[in-house]
């Protein structure tokens, strides 16, 4: 008798073992058993006859051992990763691969270090297009528009830009020798440079006397920022501006409450943002009540499409408290919020887990076709304008920046009315 | 000797219970992912995703990834997900886009519908069909086959742009008789340029502009005349279209207009022309007494009845692009002696396989056959396969030059792809061709 309840106990724990391990891989991501999975086992037919990763192994099956070419298993493996999570066709759910992965931590994290200066194309090198003032390149005496010729050495003509720029970057506390053309000078320059971390200024102000417009770039929104906006403000205030230009070009966001603290300084206590997620999640985000600065002028903000995320936020809220007229062209359309989850094999994948809402209410999130182009999405402005790429435009000055001109018409007409 | 009888009975049993759990494990991916190859069996970890032999994942298969993937993207992701086969189509469009081999195609549902329907006879769209032919060293045969893109010289400046950005284009291989394209005279060789408007993306603009580029630095030229190369590719980029898009406008629907400019070789040709469909029959005796043959299900059959009593018999092969590997096979077997006829190879590594003819026909007629550029693929290994062993003359002009044996596989939500699996090679002692003007016959 008590033999056959030890039996019969033993039955149990062996059948509960193997609905254990039946059902690992669901408590393992941490949901219940699905039921698909039991039915197959239990030989209920479903709709469809074969599973999605049925479908996916047996064409991975046939493209790695039928295909008329080797190919590699993790490539392919990778690929179709990268398929299947950009077949909801949302351009920032993403997968990367083990070793993308560990580069994108790697940038993330900073651990490449440079000499403060930001390059560009030059025929005879790489010129300094701007130089951090509180960078070691500009200690040692590197200023905007020289040119450099060579690093450590190593002639640099003709190199793409990229590349000259992971020369000059190092471990920190390193040295690299810049030799450099200064315009007006006969000889080359040679500069022993420190590698330092670097902390590039978020926001640069100009103010243009011709029209007594102000102008703020802001190229992202980090921590400093807010406090780097008051000041170049202020500077620009001093100088009783007819109108302010806020420039969110080529700013692909940054952290939403430094959005939010610098709104403040233009709408009182009101919705910056709702982020809606999955399963009835919800938050709003709100301005601060008591930061608003006394704007006595017209403000425009120019934007384009590599405005993205955060500063489409700032933009986005201004023109729906009529704050600011937006010139320029559509912006980027990025409406989500991200998570990024590591995989089993150091791999990881980025997947959008909620969206956000402008105070209208509008989606602006960026709509694209299968092969990735773009359909729709992004703020409108009110007044658009492409930027003349045939007067070798360089932003910020507005000789060659027709989005510039545009915006600063903008702005002093409205000063006028 | 009862207690350690019992230690036994205890030990046995956890065992067991722990053997039964792997073994539920090992049943659930049996239940996830079916059936799997012999060969992925040795990476099998029969314990799924949490176990792992080594860093590198590598005993995970890529249906494990594959379902964990969809596991969280159902659990995170910011909106529900409607259709689960989709993910799977999305990723093997990726695995299939990957392999940057312009004859591995996926098609989504509109154009495998179409894809079909064309292997059935029914063409959509302007009526041709096209491939897409890659420029450069990669894919000098696709490049030979055609007659107006010669393949580039080795080693040259082009050539290596061109290996770094791969964009195929797409070119006319089959014009249908009697079909929209057919009646505005495309013609075969003829390379879509222009689809409504719409610039179709191809590398010899990138081409072009980084020379405009490289020779500014140069100094060859000015700034400003680096500027008009710079407005030609941000006017033509702004309404592109990708050549899989393209060719959905060229080859599917059956209504509306396009308008297509052509590129025949240096010659620039625009067409408005009406999407219909146009029917061919597959298997037919033409008025002329002639066998157009389609190599699809109940081929053999029909040419076997078609053949009774003859000692010559001519078939036309042209505009013949599609065709399954099984029913060529099949009809060989009717219309062929028996014995080897060539070859498939891979570049894998793999041993080639020989196309065998297994009982035959040991009193087949002999045949003329109708060729042209229009035939293709199973067509054109069929020719090749009756001259090499001196059955067949073919008459007219050069075969297509696409000898790729291919998979064709449909998926669930009706997309499917196309996976080449072989080349076909034989030994042809006599290649002549008799032209079409001529009336003599070699051999």
């Amino acid at each position: 008798m008590k033999t056959g309840i030890k039996y019969v106990a033993f039955a149990v724990a062996a059948l509960s073992a193997g609905s254990l391990g039946f059902a690992w891989r669901d408590l393992q991501s941490g949901s219940g058993v699905d039921s698909r999975a039991v039915n197959s086992l239990l030989g209920v037919r479903n709709a469809k006859a074969a599973s999605p990763e049925q479908v996916f192994q047996q064409a991975y099956n046939q493209i790695r051992f039928k295909y008329s070419r080797q190919v590699k298993p993790d490539d392919l493996r990778f690929a179709g990763m990268q398929g299947l999570l950009s077949s909801l066709g949302d351009p920032h759910t993403l997968y990367f691969p083990p070793r993308a992965a560990q580069l994108f931590s790697e940038e993330t994290t900073g651990n490449f270090f440079g000499v403060g200066a930001r390059l560009s194309d030059d025929a005879m090198g790489v010129r300094a297009a701007a130089v951090f003032e509180d960078g070691p390149a500009y200690a040692a005496g590197l200023r905007i528009n020289d040119v450099i010729i060579a690093v450590d050495g190593k002639k640099v003509g003709g190199m793409p830009t990229d590349a000259v720029v992971l020369l000059i970057k190092g471990k920190e506390g390193t040295f690299v020798t810049l030799t450099v053309a200064k315009k007006g000078k006969q000889q080359p320059v040679t500069m022993k440079i420190k590698r330092a971390r670097i902390v590039a200024p978020t926001v640069e102000s100009k103010f243009f006397e011709d029209s007594k417009v102000g102008y703020i770039a802001v190229s992202q929104f980090a921590e400093p920022t807010t406090m780097q906006f008051d000041r170049e403000l202020d500077k620009v205030d001093r100088k009783s501006p007819k109108g302010l230009v806020i420039d969110m070009r080529s700013n692909p966001g940054g952290l939403l409450d430094v959005a939010a603290d610098m709104l403040s300084r233009f709408v009182a206590d009101k919705v910056v943002v709702k982020m809606v997620g999955r399963n009835g999640f919800n938050e709003t985000v709100r301005s601060a009540s008591n930061e608003v600065r006394p704007f006595g002028y017209p403000v425009v903000v120019l934007m384009d499409e590599n405005s993205a995320s955060a500063a489409e936020i700032f933009a986005g809220v201004l023109r729906d408290y009529n704050k600011a007229t937006l010139v320029g062209t559509h912006s980027y359309g990025k409406s989500s919020v991200q998570n990024v989850f590591p995989l089993v094999d150091k791999s990881s994948a980025k997947v959008t887990i909620a969206k956000y809402y402008l105070p209208s209410g509008d989606d602006i999130g960026r709509k694209v076709d299968q092969d990735g182009i773009y359909i729709d999405g992004g703020l409108k402005p009110s007044v658009a304008v492409e930027l003349d790429l045939d007067k070798d435009p360089e932003f910020g000055n507005p000789k060659t920046d027709n989005q510039l001109q545009k915006a600063i018409e903008t702005v002093l007409k409205q000063a006028r009315n | 000797m009862k207690g350690m009888n019992r230690t036994v009975v205890v030990l046995g049993g956890t065992a067991l219970i722990a053997f039964t759990a792997v073994g539920g494990a090992a049943l659930r991916d049996w239940v996830d992912l079916g059936r799997r190859a012999e060969a992925e069996l040795p990476n099998f970890s029969g314990v799924g995703l949490v176990a792992s032999t080594d860093a590198n994942g590598a005993s995970y298969t890529a249906g494990d990834y594959f379902y964990q993937l969809m596991r969280l993207l159902k659990r995170e992701y910011v909106e529900p997900i409607p259709d689960d086969q989709k993910l799977a189509s999305g990723a093997i469009r990726s695995m299939i886009g990957s392999l940057n081999d312009p004859k591995a195609m996926f098609l989504d549902k509109k154009q495998f519908a179409s894809f079909q329907n064309a292997r059935a006879g029914k063409y959509e769209g302007i009526g041709v069909e096209v491939v897409m032919v890659m420029r450069g060293a990669a894919n000098k045969q696709a490049a030979k086959a055609s007659d107006s893109e010669g393949a580039l010289p080795e080693g040259t400046a082009e050539e290596a742009l061109v290996s770094r950005v791969r964009v195929p284009r797409l070119m006319v291989s089959n014009v249908i008789p009697g079909s929209p394209a057919a009646k505005a005279g495309v013609k075969i060789g003829d390379v879509a340029y222009e689809i409504d408007s719409h610039w179709v993306v191809n590398t010899d603009l990138l081409i072009k502009f980084q020379k405009a580029q490289d020779d500014f630095k140069a100094k060859k030229i000015t700034y400003s005349q680096l500027n008009l190369v710079r407005k030609e590719v941000r006017e033509r980029t702004e309404r592109a279209l990708l050549p899989m898009r393209a060719m959905e406008r060229l080859v599917t629907g059956t209504s509306g207009k396009v308008k297509v400019v052509w590129e025949r070789g240096t010659e620039k040709r625009t067409t408005d022309l009406t999407k219909s469909v146009t029917a061919m029959s597959p298997m037919t005796v033409l008025p002329n007494g002639d066998l157009r043959l389609a190599f699809q299900k109940g081929a053999d059959s029909w040419i076997a009845k078609e053949l009774q009593g003859k000692t010559k018999v001519r078939i036309d092969l042209r505009n013949n692009t599609h065709g399954d590997f099984e029913s060529l096979k099949a009809v060989l077997e009717k219309v062929a002696p028996k014995g080897t006829y060539g070859q498939f190879v891979t570049a894998r590594g793999s041993e080639p396989t020989n196309l065998v003819v297994a009982k035959g026909n040991a009193a087949a007629p002999k045949y003329e056959l109708l060729v042209d550029s229009s035939t293709r693929g199973v067509a054109e290994m069929f020719a090749l396969a009756l001259q090499s062993k001196g059955k067949a003359t073919l008459v007219r002009s050069l075969t297509g030059g696409d000898r790729t044996l291919v998979d064709i596989v449909p998926l669930p939500d009706g997309s499917g792809y196309v996976l080449p699996i072989g080349e076909y090679q034989v030994n042809v002692t006599n290649t002549k061709v008799v032209m079409a003007d001529k009336t003599e016959e070699v051999r």
